[in-house]
C-alpha cells in the first residue's frame, strides 16, 4: 500500500511537472445520496416509532466541497489531485427529542479531464473527468434531549470511523473565464463501492435483531459551481 | 449546444435531485396490505406493538387475549400507594430502543437514578459501596464485571455449580443468587452462565435503568398502541390453531373461529410448553424442542407498605441472605412519602414462599427484613401488602424466560416462521440478548412485522 502510495505520487509530480499550465480550483455545491442499505436502517427506524410526528430523514440531501490542484497537459488533457468533501446529514425533529445523523467524507483522490471537443465545435465548453478518491467516512450520531430526562442536553452516542473509496465521472461546463480566473458548473456522479457506519443499526435501532446491514453501496450525483484561478 | 437546450438540460439536472427525493421513502409503509388480515394471539407488549404496526401498514388485525385484561406482564396497581405500582415489569433497561424513544416521545417523567444498594454482610446492614474493598464482595463484584462485559470463559455451566467450584466464599454467595439467577428471573442453580454472558455480549440497548415516574409501563404502551387498543378481543382463550390448510384457523374455548392469512403467537413460554394453543399439525419436532429448552418459572413480587420509612432514604436495592435475595424500595424518586418495600424473588426461593402459603410467606419475609433492621420494625409497622405471583397466573405462568444450561439456539429456532403463516414473537423469542424485557418482547413484535411485510412482497 506504502509502495503504491509512493508510486502515485512519483507519477503525479512527474505529470504536474511536464503540465503547461496549472490551476487551483475550488468546488461548491449540492450533493445528492442514494445508499439502500442505510435507507432501510432508517425506514426500519421510522417504522418502528410510529408514534414520532416527524419521521426521521433519510441520509440523502447534503454539501459538497473540494479542493483541487490541477495541471493541463495539452489543450485536451488534464489532470488534478483532488481533496473531496461531503456532508450530508439527516434530522429528525420531535418534540422530546432530536436526533441527527452526521457522516462526513474526506477523501483524497486523482482525476483526470478529457475535453473531446474543438475550439469551433458548439460544444466546446464541455469537459468530462473521471476520478478515482479514497479516504474516511465519519459518522456522528447526536441526540438532543428533553430536559426533564436525566441524560446530559445533548450526548453523542456514537461516532464510526470507516474506510471508504468511490469512482466518480464529472461533467464540467465553462460559462465564463479570463486568462487568470475561470468559473465551470460541473455535474457530477459516484459510485461507493463499499461505505460503512460501524454498528448504525445497533446504535440507531436500538437492536441488532433485525439483521440488518451496515455496510452497503452508495451513489452520489452533486451539481455545483467551480472556481479556478490559473497560473 | 443550443443556447434553449442548455437551459433545458441544466433545469431537468437541477430539479432530478427533487425528484428522486420525493421517490424515496422514509418508511417501511410504502404498501398498503389492506387485504391481509393477520390474527395476533396476546395482548402483551409484543402482541400490542405488533398488532399497532401491521395496522399501520394497513393489514386488517384481530387480537385475541385470554386474560381479562391488556398488557400481560405489564400491569399496574393503582391505589395502594400515591403512585402506580409496577406488578411486572418496572425498568426501563436501557436508553437506545423504541421503548426509551416512545417513553419520551409521551414526555412521561423518569425518576432519579441515584440510589445507594445495601447489602446484609456478617449480621449487618451494610452500604455496598462501603464494603467494596471487602475482599469476597470484590471478588463477587470482579465476576459480576466479567459476566457484565461479557468476558465469562467457564462453558455452559449453572452459575451454583461454577460459584461453589471457583471457590466463592458462602457470604457473598446469596448476594451473587441475587445479582445472576434472581435477576434474570430464576435461582443461580437454573441459569447458564454461558447464556447470561452471551446475553450481555448481544446487549445493544445501553446500560441506564431507569424508572418511570410521572406514569406506568401500561399507560405509556396504550398511547403507543391507540389505534388498536380498542380492538383486543379480551377473555378470548385460544385453544386450536390449525393451520394445514391455506388459510390458519384459530379457535377459542369459548368455541368462536376466527380466520387469517397470517398467525402471529406471542404467548408466554410456559403456554407453549404444555402446548395449550392446541397446534394442528403439531409443532416440527426442533420447535418443540427448542421451546422446552428455554427456561421460565416461579417468580414474584411482594409489595410491602409501612407506617414508616425505616430504611436510608436514598435506598435503592437491599441484598438479604435469606429466601428474599433482594428488597427495593419501590418509590425512591418516585414519591416523596415512599413507605414502600418491593420482595422480589425467583426461582427456587420463590418456589419454597409459595409453598408455605400466603399468610406464613408474608411473616417470613418481614422476619427478614426485622433481622436486617431490628426491633421487629417491619412486623411492626406493616400496614398493607400486595402479593403478584406470576406462577399463578394461567396465561403467563412465570415472569420472565431465562437462559437455562443447553439452551443453545433454541430461541432462534422458536422465532422461526412456520410454513409463511404462523409467525413467533413475544420476549422469548429474542435472539439478541434483549429478552425478558419490554423493549425486547416490542422489536420481536416488529421481527414478526417485518416477516409477514416480506413475505406479502414476494
Ligand atoms: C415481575 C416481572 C418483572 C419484570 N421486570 C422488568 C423490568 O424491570 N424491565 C423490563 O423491561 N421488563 C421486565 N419484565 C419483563 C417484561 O414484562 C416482559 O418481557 C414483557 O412484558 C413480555 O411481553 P410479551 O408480549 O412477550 O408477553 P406477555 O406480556 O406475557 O403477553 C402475552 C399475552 O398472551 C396472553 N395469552 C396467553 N395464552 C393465551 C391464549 N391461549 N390465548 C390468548 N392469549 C393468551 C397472555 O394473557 C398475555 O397477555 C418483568 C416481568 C415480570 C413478570
Amino acid at each position: 500500500m506504502k509502495k503504491l502510495g509512493f508510486l502515485i505520487s512519483c507519477l503525479v509530480l512527474q505529470l504536474a511537472g511536464q503540465a503547461q499550465r496549472h490551476a487551483l480550483s475550488l468546488d461548491a455545491g449540492y450533493l445528492y445520496v442514494y445508499s439502500p442499505a442505510f435507507d432501510k436502517i432508517i425506514q426500519y427506524y421510522n417504522f418502528s416509532r410510529p408514534w414520532q410526528s416527524k419521521e426521521q430523514a433519510l441520509l440523502q440531501n447534503g454539501v459538497r466541497g473540494a479542493l483541487a490542484y490541477s495541471y493541463q497537459f495539452n489543450r485536451r488533457w488534464a489532470g488534478a489531485t483532488a481533496f473531496d468533501f461531503m456532508y450530508f446529514p439527516s434530522v429528525g425533529r420531535n418534540e422530546t427529542q432530536r436526533i441527527s445523523i452526521h457522516p462526513k467524507a474526506y477523501t483524497l483522490g486523482l482525476q483526470c479531464y478529457y475535453s473531446p471537443f474543438d475550439s469551433t465545435s458548439s460544444f466546446k465548453r464541455l469537459r468530462f473527468s473521471a476520478g478515482v478518491f479514497a479516504g474516511l467516512l465519519s459518522t456522528h450520531l447526536r441526540e438532543d434531549k428533553a430536559p426533564l430526562w436525566l441524560d446530559e442536553d445533548e450526548e453523542e452516542k456514537y461516532k464510526s470511523n470507516t474506510f471508504t473509496y468511490s469512482f466518480q465521472l464529472q461533467m464540467d461546463y465553462r460559462f465564463w473565464q479570463t486568462s487568470k480566473h475561470a468559473t465551470d458548473a460541473f455535474v457530477k456522479f459516484g459510485f461507493w463501492p463499499q461505505v460503512e457506519i460501524d454498528d448504525f443499526a445497533e446504535t440507531f435501532i436500538g437492536t441488532n435483531i433485525y439483521n440488518l446491514e451496515n455496510e452497503g453501496v452508495m451513489w452520489t450525483f452533486s451539481l455545483g459551481l467551480r472556481h479556478s484561478l490559473r497560473f | 449546444m443550443k443556447r434553449r437546450d442548455f437551459l433545458l438540460t441544466s433545469t431537468a439536472l437541477f430539479l432530478s435531485p427533487v425528484f428522486l427525493t420525493a421517490c424515496r421513502k422514509r418508511n417501511l409503509n410504502s404498501k398498503n396490505f389492506k387485504s391481509t388480515k393477520v390474527i395476533v394471539i396476546g395482548a402483551g407488549a409484543a402482541g400490542m406493538y405488533c398488532a399497532q404496526l401491521l395496522h399501520k401498514a394497513g393489514c386488517e388485525v384481530i387480537i385475541l387475549e385470554a386474560g381479562a385484561q391488556i398488557g400481560g406482564r405489564i400491569r399496574k396497581l393503582e391505589g395502594f400507594s400515591d403512585f402506580p405500582i409496577e406488578l411486572g415489569a418496572e425498568e426501563i433497561h436501557g436508553e437506545r430502543s423504541a421503548y426509551y424513544n416512545l417513553v419520551k416521545s409521551t414526555n412521561t417523567a423518569i425518576a432519579d437514578g441515584d440510589t445507594k444498594d445495601f447489602i446484609y454482610l456478617d449480621n449487618a446492614l451494610q452500604d455496598l459501596e462501603v464494603v467494596a474493598n471487602d475482599a469476597d464482595v470484590k471478588a463477587a463484584e470482579a465476576f459480576l464485571d466479567t459476566l457484565e462485559e461479557g468476558n465469562y470463559k467457564g462453558g455452559d455451566v449453572d452459575a451454583e455449580g461454577y460459584i461453589s467450584a471457583n471457590g466463592f466464599s458462602t457470604r457473598v454467595r446469596p448476594y451473587l443468587n441475587a445479582r445472576i439467577g434472581n435477576e434474570h428471573g430464576t435461582s443461580n442453580d437454573r441459569i447458564s452462565l454461558q447464556g447470561v454472558n452471551i446475553e450481555n455480549e448481544l446487549w445493544t440497548a445501553g446500560n441506564t435503568n431507569a424508572l418511570l415516574k410521572g406514569g406506568a409501563h401500561i399507560d405509556v404502551l396504550q398511547k403507543a398502541c391507540a389505534d388498536v387498543w380498542a380492538k383486543v378481543q379480551l377473555n378470548a382463550v385460544v385453544n386450536q390453531i390449525n393451520y394445514a390448510g391455506g388459510e390458519v384457523e384459530v379457535k377459542t374455548t369459548a368455541n368462536q373461529t376466527f380466520t387469517a392469512a397470517k398467525v402471529v403467537v406471542t404467548v408466554p413460554i410456559p403456554l407453549l410448553k404444555t402446548n395449550s394453543l392446541g397446534f394442528n399439525p403439531s409443532l416440527p419436532s426442533a420447535k418443540s424442542e427448542a421451546i422446552q429448552k428455554i427456561g421460565m418459572g416461579a417468580g414474584m413480587k411482594v409489595i410491602l407498605k409501612f407506617s414508616q420509612r425505616f430504611w436510608d432514604a436514598s435506598t435503592g436495592s437491599i441484598f438479604g441472605t435469606g429466601l428474599v435475595p433482594e428488597f427495593w424500595s419501590t418509590g425512591t424518586g418516585r414519591s416523596a412519602n415512599n413507605n414502600c418495600l418491593t420482595a422480589f424473588v425467583h426461582g427456587k426461593n420463590a418456589e419454597q414462599l409459595v409453598a408455605m402459603g400466603n399468610a406464613a410467606m408474608l411473616s417470613k419475609i418481614l422476619s427478614e427484613l426485622d433481622a436486617m433492621f431490628g426491633n421487629a420494625v417491619a412486623t411492626s409497622s406493616l400496614t398493607d401488602h400486595y402479593i403478584m405471583n406470576w406462577q399463578n397466573e394461567t396465561f403467563v405462568k412465570g415472569t420472565y424466560s431465562y437462559p437455562s444450561v443447553g439452551e443453545g439456539n433454541a430461541r432462534e429456532v422458536l422465532a422461526a416462521p412456520l410454513d409463511n403463516k404462523l409467525y413467533f414473537a413475544g420476549e422469548a423469542t429474542h435472539t439478541k440478548g434483549h429478552f425478558a424485557s419490554i423493549h425486547g418482547a416490542m422489536e420481536t413484535g416488529l421481527r414478526a412485522v417485518k416477516e409477514i411485510l416480506e413475505s406479502l412482497e414476494k
